[in-house]
């Protein structure tokens, strides 16, 4: 079999969407081979259905529609579910030598276990440059809710890396060993 | 409390301060409220360590490695998977 010029196009747009793609599964399914297999079949999914498409408007945003919708037919997840976990959107601080002591797989860890829909919301927000319009029409929920979300979860993941960094005892070392590679080290 | 007391206008720039980061004000407020860095060190301050800690976040949460051979993989599935324009007739 041999590829269309329309399989050549899509995946043209796909390529350089794929990290934030993978990112955001990988976050949503908490495993890299499911985050793998649901970006393939996203991608199946959305290859077939290109036409509708629409030339000029942003590829992330649809195709990381499709993702969430493809991931939520799974019945695993209710992105949009309106009855969120109230969470204390209180300004937490972290000053510079504890972020001097912050590695980076802890921030992975940290945003691997906020609660849904929290971490779908900071999922999408992190691995890309998107604003939260562009995330509430990912989710398909309303922008004060993505707002609301972004802003709490974030709030959420200082928290916990504070209490990591305050009690290094707790941190979860050993458990890290079996998360994912990351690029290199930040900062 | 007075509108004009510095204490005001830290907590309203306190309370935008997330929407700062995220560029998601207006010019005209975000105009207003880095004006009030200028005068205010404390919220300066406070500004430029949630900058620098909402960058390292970013920047570790990005940091997830792609896995080797993906697209590869999504190019075959696509090959397999997805019907040409003479497949769907």
């Amino acid at each position: 079999m041999t590829k269309t010029a329309e399989h050549r196009l899509f995946e043209s747009y796909l390529i350089p969407a794929l990290k934030s793609a993978y990112g955001v599964a990988y976050y949503l399914t908490l495993n890299p081979s499911s985050a793998e297999s649901l970006v393939r079949e996203a991608s199946v999914h959305a290859c077939g259905s290109f036409s509708t498409f629409k030339t000029g408007s942003n590829f992330k945003v649809w195709f990381l529609h499709l993702l969430l919708r493809q991931f939520t037919e799974r019945g695993k997840a209710s992105a949009t579910g309106s009855k969120d976990a109230w969470i204390d959107s209180g300004a937490v601080q972290i000053n510079p030598d504890m972020l001097s002591r912050i590695a980076s797989q802890q921030v992975i860890e940290a945003l691997t276990k906020m609660p849904e829909p929290y971490r779908i919301a900071c999922a999408i927000y992190f691995v890309d440059n998107l604003t939260y319009q562009e995330i509430a029409d990912i989710i398909g929920c309303p922008l004060e809710v993505v707002r609301e979300r972004i802003h709490g979860g974030r709030n959420l993941l200082k928290t916990t890396l504070c209490q990591w960094s305050s009690n290094s005892e707790s941190a979860p070392k050993e458990k890290m060993n079996g998360y994912p590679p990351v690029l290199s080290a930040i900062g | 409390m007075n509108p004009h007391s510095s204490d005001f206008r830290c907590d309203a720039t306190r309370k935008h301060l997330a929407d700062l980061l995220d560029q998601e004000v207006s010019p005209r407020e975000a105009a207003r409220l880095l004006g009030h860095f200028e005068s205010c060190p404390d919220c300066a301050t406070h500004y430029q360590s949630e900058y620098q800690t909402l960058a390292y976040l970013r920047a570790s949460i990005q940091a997830l490695a792609l896995p080797e051979g993906l697209m590869e993989r999504i190019q075959d599935a696509i090959l397999r998977d997805v019907p040409t324009p003479a497949q769907k007739g």
